[in-house]
């Protein structure tokens, strides 16, 4: 059968309207996203004290930014800014390092091993977190280290999640394995080819890592909840938490704490969105 | 340069690590003085601020005991750090905890008998406390836990809609048809679209809440207050009672239907002034004055057979693992003292245990709402309390939501009695302690 190519302008038209279509629907599909944040920074400005209004109000009658600084002198919201800031620090650097080491090492494996490890894997991320809650409390009691940020970070210290090793799997299976092969054959050794070989090529799939292993340790509430015991080392969402049971009169108060909560991590996508499609077509994240 | 970040990222995450190892001792103390005691609690920041204050006004009294607060955002984390902590053999010494939720610790007996302790140091006399919080939380016979407050269930009402609507303002002994009489004058169409826009009632349909209108038409939630083996939601008082209640929403239409009550608290309406009563605890005090154009004050629970109330009772209990058993107990001492009771009482969040406390300018303060605060204190010879048997907090838990159900929708023809008696009646009669 003989292809017949449009003729070229006709082509172009349609490649046109279609790329208007999907940009379109990346808007509506943005928009929505974007909606539940804008209508927190609106409500946020609300002056707290005042009954709460009937419904949604877009635009406060008399917008203020009372509701910032009273966040932060009801409760050390800075200070538990500080603290996420600290453990994310450290936790997601540690975790591209680590997910990044365990995905070049299952990708380098063949046969059956790999194939357990991928399979380990899964099985482990489908472990609940409830059924190692005790476990690991128990764990952290005898190391006697509740009451500090480690329980928050170990995590890190192995991928940070099954998901992020696998995201990293994916990304060197799509490195010709001859390259690897080439390295070795150099007298290239293990920790040089992961550093200098494996990493610079997955570069938008470390950036989205570490987009979501911030999100992941910045948001995480339950650890900090069960494992720290200082109100000075408390972290951001339990902060939250104290705003959230404020009456209805205060909840700009709240909306404020989550605009102020919520900021790094958007400011943080902003940044290192351009990195997930640095790559030439074809290597970027996820794989275009 | 691979090297070079590890070490970075191994020092920092050292660093980090061990911020939370800091000293537990101040300036000036030396590990050797200063005996430092954990307190767990939840409440919103001006609770937590009045603790704190309690704390600092303790430790300048007391310089060889250091209290390091564990503030927690609200009950249900509260509680979940809590029994995780006594899972894993790490709990605090010192917590705050409703009789409601008690009894699975006492049950398990990880408590530390404060009965005993108050006798013997006699700074604090168990006769110094309204009996009803204080019975509320013994466990088989001892008292486990010293109760800070002593709160019930009211009707807090909008004035201004009473006097818009000429629907007389409660009395102390107004009845329930006065009661539904009052919510179906207060349930209005103030623009004639169709929708109603003020609503007489706002009530959540949980046991907790259901309960006292049980009591008051003579019947009861369970056989045997000690040692429950059964619900008796079947008995006809409390079908009685069940009928009545649920005649708000499937009958009269008082209260706002489930939808509205999810997207808009019952607590917001009010203070927008979308409601004519609503039913809560002394803890709504604080938000409502707050508000400065809302004429609003509180009246006690109708009656009908009988006048009844339910407890609201947080009390300060002991680990039994605790080795700070003494410090601890000092600084319970302290909060329950006058001076302790006073700093709390100061917050118009909680009714204090401490009846001196109570009766002072501390509780009924004149300058502020509500002006009939009284009401609170004259509940307390009508309240009564659902067991503290370990597994009834479960139960709540479970019962809840069928309440709700029941509450809400229309033409459900099972009885509510025999519903919550299958789906839990086991845990009163394997759980009895």
């Amino acid at each position: 059968m003989r292809f017949v190519r449009p003729p070229h302008g006709r082509r172009e038209a349609r490649v046109g309207a279609g790329g208007a279509g999907a940009t379109l629907l990346l808007i509506l599909v943005a928009v929505l996203f974007a909606l539940p944040l804008v209508l927190m920074v609106l409500a946020s400005l609300r002056q707290p004290g005042l009954a709460p209004p009937r419904g949604v109000e877009l635009i406060p009658d008399a917008p203020s930014l009372r509701s910032y600084s009273d966040a932060f002198t009801l409760v050390p919201l800075g200070r538990g800014i500080l603290n996420s800031a600290i453990v994310s620090a450290i936790a997601v650097p540690v975790t591209i390092v680590t997910a990044s080491c365990a995905g070049l090492a299952m990708t380098l494996m063949t046969g059956w091993r790999r194939q357990l490890m991928i399979r380990a894997l899964l099985v482990l991320a489908m472990v609940p977190v409830t059924a190692v809650w005790i476990p690991r409390f128990v764990l952290f009691g005898a190391l006697n280290l509740v009451g500090t940020y480690a329980p928050l970070v170990a995590p890190a210290l192995m991928g940070g999640s099954p998901l992020f090793v696998l995201l990293y799997v994916m990304a060197f299976r799509r490195i010709p394995p001859e390259l690897f092969e080439a390295a070795r054959m150099e007298g290239i050794g293990p920790l040089r080819i992961w550093w200098s070989v494996a990493l610079p090529l997955v570069r938008p799939t470390s950036a989205a890592i570490a987009l979501l292993a911030l999100g992941l340790f910045w948001s995480n509430f339950i650890d900090p909840l069960l494992y720290l015991k200082s109100e000075a080392h408390l972290t951001a969402p339990l902060m939250l938490r104290h705003l959230e049971l404020l009456g209805p009169t205060n909840w700009p108060v709240f909306l404020a704490g989550g605009v102020v909560v919520t900021l790094p991590v958007v400011l943080a996508f902003l940044v290192a969105h351009r990195f997930l499609w640095s790559e030439e077509k074809g290597t970027g994240w996820p794989g275009r | 340069m691979a090297w070079a970040l590890a070490r970075g990222v191994t020092l920092f995450a050292l660093a980090a690590a061990c911020s939370g190892c800091q000293s537990r001792e101040s300036p000036g103390h030396s590990a050797s003085m200063r005996t430092t005691v954990g307190l767990q609690a939840f409440g919103d920041p001006a609770e937590l601020a009045a603790y704190k204050e309690l704390i600092a006004q303790f430790e300048q009294r007391t310089p060889d005991v250091r209290v390091e607060f564990i503030p927690v955002g609200n009950q249900r984390d509260h509680m979940t750090k809590l029994t995780t902590a006594f899972a894993g053999g790490d709990p605090p010494d010192l917590f705050l905890i409703n009789f409601r939720r008690f009894g699975q610790f006492a049950g398990k007996q990880v408590l530390d008998a404060l009965g005993p302790r108050l006798a013997e140091r006699g700074h604090l006399k168990e006769s110094d406390l309204f009996e009803q919080p204080a019975e509320a939380f013994r466990y088989n016979g001892m008292l486990m836990c010293i109760p800070m407050n002593a709160s019930s269930l009211v009707v807090y009402y909008n004035r201004t809609l009473f006097e818009q609507g000429r629907v007389p303002l409660p009395k102390p002994d107004w009845k329930w048809e006065d009661f539904l009489a009052a919510a179906q004058a207060l349930t209005k169409d103030n623009d004639g679209d169709g929708k109603i826009d003020t609503y007489g009632l706002g009530f959540e349909p949980t046991l907790i809440r259901v309960a006292p209108f049980i009591w008051q038409a003579g019947g009861d939630i369970v056989d045997d207050l000690h040692h429950p083996t059964r619900f008796t939601l079947d008995s006809s008082a409390a079908r009685e009672a069940l009928d009545f209640i649920r005649s708000w929403y499937v009958r009269y239409k008082v209260v706002p239907p489930l939808a509205e009550s999810k997207s808009e608290t019952h607590d917001a309406r009010f203070a927008r002034g979308g409601l004519g009563m609503i039913l809560q605890s002394r803890r709504y005090t604080a938000t409502l004055r707050t508000i400065h154009n809302l004429e609003w004050d509180v009246a006690p629970l109708p009656s009908q057979q009988q006048t009844a109330t339910v407890l609201h009772s947080d009390a300060y209990c002991l680990a039994k693992s605790s080795p700070r058993k003494d410090a601890a107990y000092r600084f319970i001492e302290f909060a329950m003292s006058t001076e302790g009771s006073t700093l709390i009482a100061k917050t118009g969040r909680t009714v204090p245990s401490v009846t001196a406390v109570a009766e002072s300018p501390a509780f009924l303060d004149p300058a502020a709402p509500p002006r009939s605060a009284r009401v609170f204190l004259d509940s307390i010879l009508h309240m009564r309390r659902t067991p503290n048997i370990a597994a009834w907090n479960e139960i709540e838990s479970r019962v809840d939501p069928m309440i709700e159900d029941w509450f809400y929708r229309e033409g459900r023809a099972e009885p509510l009695g025999r519903e919550v008696q299958q789906a839990v009646g086991s845990l009163l009669g394997t759980r009895k302690e």
